[in-house]
């Protein structure tokens, strides 16, 4: 059945591996580029040199081709799941060749065990590989910008990509097998895949550990990266982007209000004297004025837990829709 | 070696078809004693008909005394029919040849005369069956 | 011997309509069976069952003493040939051997090296360039070299040409004798079934009309020829199949399971019938039920008689 199933697969498994290939040359090109431009700016750099000014060079020549990469290996399990998973089983209902090979001396059951296990274990590694090339490559940048914790980096480094690799080419087989043809349930398995890589970091991720409240107090040292002091509408005065204070961690709290010592909301009147036009004043002026506001985030040290768990989550995903598929595939067609 | 056919108009059983046949060719002194017969799988082969059927045709001609089986070798004959046919049955064949005068004079064609031949031959046979 | 196929009220139903209604069948080993019917009677449905490719909605059925496709040693007691025989274009006909040999215990390799070059295919052809007549040949092998002791078939010889529909025929015959094999074939051809078949089962409408020994089956039908009006009541036990009336003339197909036909009737008037004619009063008679009209003599007749 081992020889069945690599034969049926071989065309997939070529073309899987000859992509493999161009993205590796591509991603060490640029892993080499990336650790130029570090050692250029950060290692070899003498005391002319500052961290942020080698954060903005940093990203400003590589944020875009890593978000471009990122998407890549975010689109590999998709791919995987449409190409490799929903074929899978469908392709042998839709041209009648089940009719072929179930009479053969091999239960459904092991016939199903072979080929899911055999792709699925395919796909996770193709896209390990992509992940562990990508990984390595942006490690300078993502050491220096501490953004990887982020919702657009997150899904695209160390080992939640196998995870969706697992998820995808699974789902992609059981859809196959319920929908028995292999267009549609290439559609299906794309639309499904997407949906939850907007839904999973939008409701899931924030929640696999409750996180993080901080009350922050409003001092000089504060830094944020906006002071809002509201519109026509709303008077309130907000502050946005503390994050780089806490490097590393993901920040879940947009624009929060700036409270005073009762928890009210300030508003451009409580501050208005201190507004005067020169910013570092300004802000020493509200300062004194005992604000504060208050952040929720996933600290920096949860990365890899998140990482697990959000890896664990697809699998266990994906181990129940495979659970599914041999129930079904027991009785029989219909 | 007697090479078979199949007539599934004729009314008569598969199974009896070969039998006959076997019989006539040894009334024509084409099979002789010692000869062998197709083997089921050759006969299969060629027909395209039920093994059960040509089993079924050599244990006949093996019940009347015709062939007899030789496991892991074949079936072969055992006993002719040549001599019986032709010189022993003479008068019948003269009764035959003045019926058949006869019935040309009543008016008869070729195809009539036939068609109640074998009608009434038919008949006989089912009878006695 | 275990029978090769028993079914009690075996019933598939897709979603209301039925395909298979409560077939009830105890098929004895070591048969040719001939499963007619015409298209969409149940045919594909019921060899899909015993092949264990479906799963039934109500009712038992047994295979060679097993559920269908239970378990590998089951399955591979039992070849199947489904309707335009599936085979996997991509693969040549080596690779189909192969799969053979890796598939199935006992696979005898020779056996099928052997037929296949009879047969004149090429090792290296793909599949998907066969034709048809070739890829029936194809999967008569993968069938039947595993050494089963059922091989089961649907319809495979419908869309081959005369030449290869008798060439597939003499194939599969050389396999029983060889073999000792049971075979469930099943087609709407009559005069293929009538040089093949010992065991026949009629399938129309989702019901099995009948089922039996084609030499039992023979035995118990006869036409009767009378005049019109003579035999409006006959004796319990015998069963009119099919009847053509003319203003003169009663010709009828009747069942008689209690051997007393001949004392209602003289033997003169009562005739023989082969298999196609008794095949076709079963098939007439269910076509009539189920158009709710009365029966006309030419009534269309869904198969074809081919000689």
């Amino acid at each position: 059945m081992i020889w069945l199933t690599w034969r049926q697969f071989r065309a997939q498994a070529l073309i899987g591996l000859a992509a493999l290939a161009a993205l590796a040359i591509f991603l060490v090109i640029l892993g080499m580029r990336i650790r130029g431009t570090y050692d250029a700016n950060v290692t070899d750099c003498g005391t002319t040199c500052s961290v942020t000014n080698a954060r903005d060079i940093m990203e400003d020549t590589y944020f875009g081709t890593l978000l471009l990469a990122g998407l890549l290996i975010v689109l590999v399990p998709a791919l995987l799941g449409a190409f490799w998973g929903a074929p899978l089983v469908a392709r042998e209902i839709e041209t009648g060749t089940y009719r072929l090979v179930w009479n053969q001396s091999i239960t459904r059951t092991r016939w199903l065990a072979v080929k899911l296990t055999f792709v699925t274990l395919a796909g996770v590694a193709l896209a390990g590989a992509f992940s562990l090339l990508l990984t390595w490559a942006a490690s300078p940048y993502d050491k220096l910008l501490t953004a990887r914790f982020e919702p657009l980096i997150f899904p695209t480094r160390n080992i939640v990509p196998l995870g969706y690799a697992a998820f995808a080419v699974t789902a992609g087989i059981v859809i196959g097998l319920l929908i028995r043809r292999t267009i549609p349930a290439m559609a299906v398995t794309l639309a499904v895949f997407a949906a939850l890589q907007i839904l999973v970091p939008t409701f899931l991720r924030p929640h696999l550990q409750p996180p993080v409240t901080e009350t922050v107090a409003f001092t000089a040292d504060t830094t944020v990266s906006e002071f809002s002091t509201g519109g026509p509408t709303n008077k309130g005065v907000s502050i946005n982007g503390y994050g780089s204070a806490v490097p590393g961690s993901w920040m879940l709290s947009g624009r929060v209000p700036l409270l005073d010592a009762a928890g009210n909301q300030a508003t451009r009147d409580t501050i208005d004297g201190c507004l005067k036009g020169d910013f570092r004043r300004d802000m020493a002026c509200v300062a004194q004025q005992n604000m504060h506001f208050e952040v929720k985030y996933q600290p920096a040290s949860r990365y890899w837990t998140f990482q697990w768990l959000e890896f664990g989550a697809y699998l266990l995903l994906g181990g129940l829709l495979a659970g599914f598929a041999f129930w079904r595939v027991r009785r029989g067609l219909s | 070696m007697i090479d078979f056919h199949l007539d599934l108009r004729s009314g008569v059983s598969p199974y009896q078809q070969l039998v006959q046949q076997v019989q006539r060719a040894l009334r024509l002194g084409l099979l002789s004693v010692g000869d062998q017969l197709p083997t089921v799988k050759e006969v299969v082969s060629k027909l395209a008909i039920n093994p059960n059927t040509v089993l079924k045709a050599y244990r006949e001609l093996e019940h009347l005394g015709l062939v007899t089986p030789r496991p892991g070798v074949g079936t072969f004959v055992t006993q002719s029919l040549a001599g019986e046919s032709l010189a022993a049955h003479e008068p019948l064949r003269a009764e035959l040849r003045a019926w058949l005068a006869k019935a040309r004079q009543a008016g008869l064609d070729p195809d009539s005369i036939e068609a109640l031949f074998m009608t009434t031959f038919r008949e006989a046979t089912e009878v006695t069956r | 011997m275990t029978p090769v196929l028993r079914s009690d009220g075996l019933t598939k139903r897709y979603g209301r309509r039925p395909a298979l209604s409560d077939a009830t069948l105890s098929i004895p080993a070591g048969r040719i069976v001939g499963l007619v019917g015409p298209n969409g009677a149940g045919k594909s449905t019921l060899l899909s069952l015993i092949a264990g490719i479906i799963a039934p909605t109500s009712g038992t059925i047994e295979v060679l003493g097993s559920q269908p496709a239970a378990s590998a040693a089951q399955l591979a007691k039992v070849g199947f040939v489904a309707q335009d025989t599936p085979v996997y274009s991509a693969l040549s006909v080596g690779d189909h051997l192969r799969l053979g040999a890796r598939l199935n215990p006992k696979w005898d390799d020779l056996l099928a090296r052997q037929r296949i070059e009879q047969v004149g295919l090429d090792l290296a052809q793909k599949a998907g360039r066969l034709s048809g007549g070739q890829r029936a040949q194809l999967a008569l092998t993968l069938a039947a070299a595993k050494r089963p002791q059922l091989l089961i078939f649907d319809e495979p010889v419908a869309s081959l040409d005369p030449l290869a529909r008798r060439a597939f025929l003499q194939s599969l015959m050389e396999f029983v004798a060889e073999l000792e094999v049971s075979v469930i074939l099943s087609s709407h051809l009559l005069g293929d079934l009538e040089r093949v078949c010992d065991y026949l089962v009629v399938l129309v409408g989702s019901r099995v009309q009948l089922a039996g020994d084609v030499e039992d089956l023979l035995e118990e039908h006869r036409r009767v020829i009378a005049a019109r009006g003579e035999l409006d009541s006959l004796p319990p036990g015998i069963e009119v199949i099919q009847a053509d009336h003319t203003a003169r003339q009663s010709t009828l197909v009747v069942k008689d399971t209690t051997g007393l036909l001949a004392q209602v009737v003289p033997a003169a008037d009562v005739e023989r019938l082969d298999l196609e004619d008794m095949v076709l009063a079963y098939l007439t008679r269910a076509a009539s039920i189920t158009a709710a009209a009365p029966a006309r003599r030419h009534t269309e007749q869904p198969l074809e008689a081919q000689r």
